[in-house]
């Protein structure tokens, strides 16, 4: 009981630190759902004829999100790379798989089919991400070799 | 870092604003008027129908259009494929039409005609056309799409009638009609033979024929078969440049 007590101040203390930290994660997280929800309303036009690709892109969306958020929160620490990581590897999986590896093909409801083949486009995609995961490896072996001055 | 970090700012506009300015492009692909298949016409020749038209693609999007292969399939609404076309056309600049023919050529002969009885039954059609083209060599396209166009069969509303033997003159006769419902005309050799149920041979006659589109063909045909013992049933076979068009039971009873 008095353990629970003594925790109470604990975690209101680091709310209280970290506010602004969160309230900055909140707010990028929200512009990249904004954006992302646009994204979805314009794709939801051409792909509401195969619920499954929209099935998919919210799945991708709303990881992105998640990631998006965790490496906000974490930004200037160790984890943020780790998420950033994460993301670009969750991205790449779910990009692949969501569009059945660059090659999407939509039913009409005239009976009619759209076939989008795009896999250069999906291997620069793929491209980014692991230059991106690249990058955060860098700034791991950055952070953890960075030494404070004494 | 910041030199990584800028490069791939460059490569997510690159990877983003290609597919969409593509998609922008070949959306104007989709408005009426700018790929179209004409009517086809349809004509008869040495054993085979063949339908032909012009088609064309008004390239009115901003890239330009190459590997451009059209595709279009006869089938019945069975999915049996009656024929196909599938040709390469020239790439399509932006701004620039280019025009084509497809033809199909449908043999009298064909299976399909034979198992889906399209020589004496006028059907339904699918029409599968498609068409898929590279834009700037890096995004593939394929839009296809069903229509289903009337089949009129040349020999519809067959009938064999009206079997009859006379005993004093050693005559078996019967007619035979039929309407032309396709939209062409056709000649050929038009051939009987008559069977009896022992698949003995009554005897065979030809005629050549030209029927007009949407006429009706009747004719009586006679055949002697002189005065021996004579069956009173058997089989009537119809052959049109060769081919076999019908086999029709027969009886003197009814």
């Amino acid at each position: 009981m008095d353990e629970t007590k003594s925790r109470r101040p604990r975690v209101k203390n680091l709310l209280d630190r970290n506010l602004n930290r969160i309230a900055r994660a909140l707010i990028l997280t929200l512009v990249l759902g904004i954006i992302l929800l646009i994204l979805w309303v314009f794709l939801s036009g051409f792909l509401a004829s195969s619920p499954r690709y929209l099935w998919l892109f919210s799945i991708l969306i709303w990881g992105l999100l998640i990631f998006t958020f965790l490496g906000s929160l974490t930004a200037g620490t160790i984890y943020q790379p780790i998420f950033n990581i994460g993301r670009a590897f969750y991205f790449i999986f779910g990009i692949s798989y969501g569009t059945n590896f660059g090659s999407l093909q939509l039913t009409l409801p005239n009976g009619g089919f759209v076939l989008a083949q795009f896999v250069p486009i999906l291997a620069l995609i793929i491209f980014i991400c692991i230059l991106d995961v690249g990058r955060c490896v860098l700034q791991i072996i950055q952070t953890s070799s960075y030494s404070p001055p004494d | 870092m910041k030199a990584v970090t800028l490069m791939m700012i460059f490569l997510w506009i690159v990877a983003l604003g290609l597919p969409a300015a593509v998609a922008l492009s070949v959306s104007n692909l989709l408005q009426p008027n700018t790929i179209a298949f004409r009517e086809p016409d349809v004509a008869y020749a040495d054993g085979s129908f063949s339908l032909s038209g012009p088609f064309f693609i008004n390239n009115t999007g901003f890239f330009d259009l190459s590997d451009v292969n059209a595709s279009l399939l006869l089938a019945t609404q069975n999915h049996a494929l009656v024929s196909s076309y599938i040709g390469t056309l020239p790439a399509a600049g932006a701004g620039s039409t280019i025009t084509s023919t497809y033809r199909f050529d449908i043999p009298l002969n064909g299976s399909t005609l034979h198992e889906a009885h399209l020589l004496t039954e006028s059907a339904d059609l699918n029409l599968n056309a498609s068409l898929s083209f590279s834009v700037i060599s890096l995004i593939t396209l394929g839009i296809g799409s069903t229509f289903v166009t009337r089949w009129r069969a040349p020999f519809s509303n067959l009938t064999i009638s009206n079997p009859a033997y006379d005993q004093g003159t050693g005559n078996f006769s019967f007619s035979v009609s039929f309407t032309n419902s396709a939209n062409f005309e056709y000649s050929g050799i038009l051939a009987v033979k008559a069977t009896q149920n022992d698949n003995q041979t009554i005897g065979s006659i030809e005629t050549t024929i030209r029927v007009s589109l949407r006429t009706s063909f009747q004719q009586t045909f006679v055949l002697y078969v002189g005065t021996h013992p004579f069956a009173d049933s058997g089989t009537i076979e119809m052959y049109f440049d060769g081919v076999e068009i019908t086999q029709r039971g027969w009886s003197l009873g009814g």
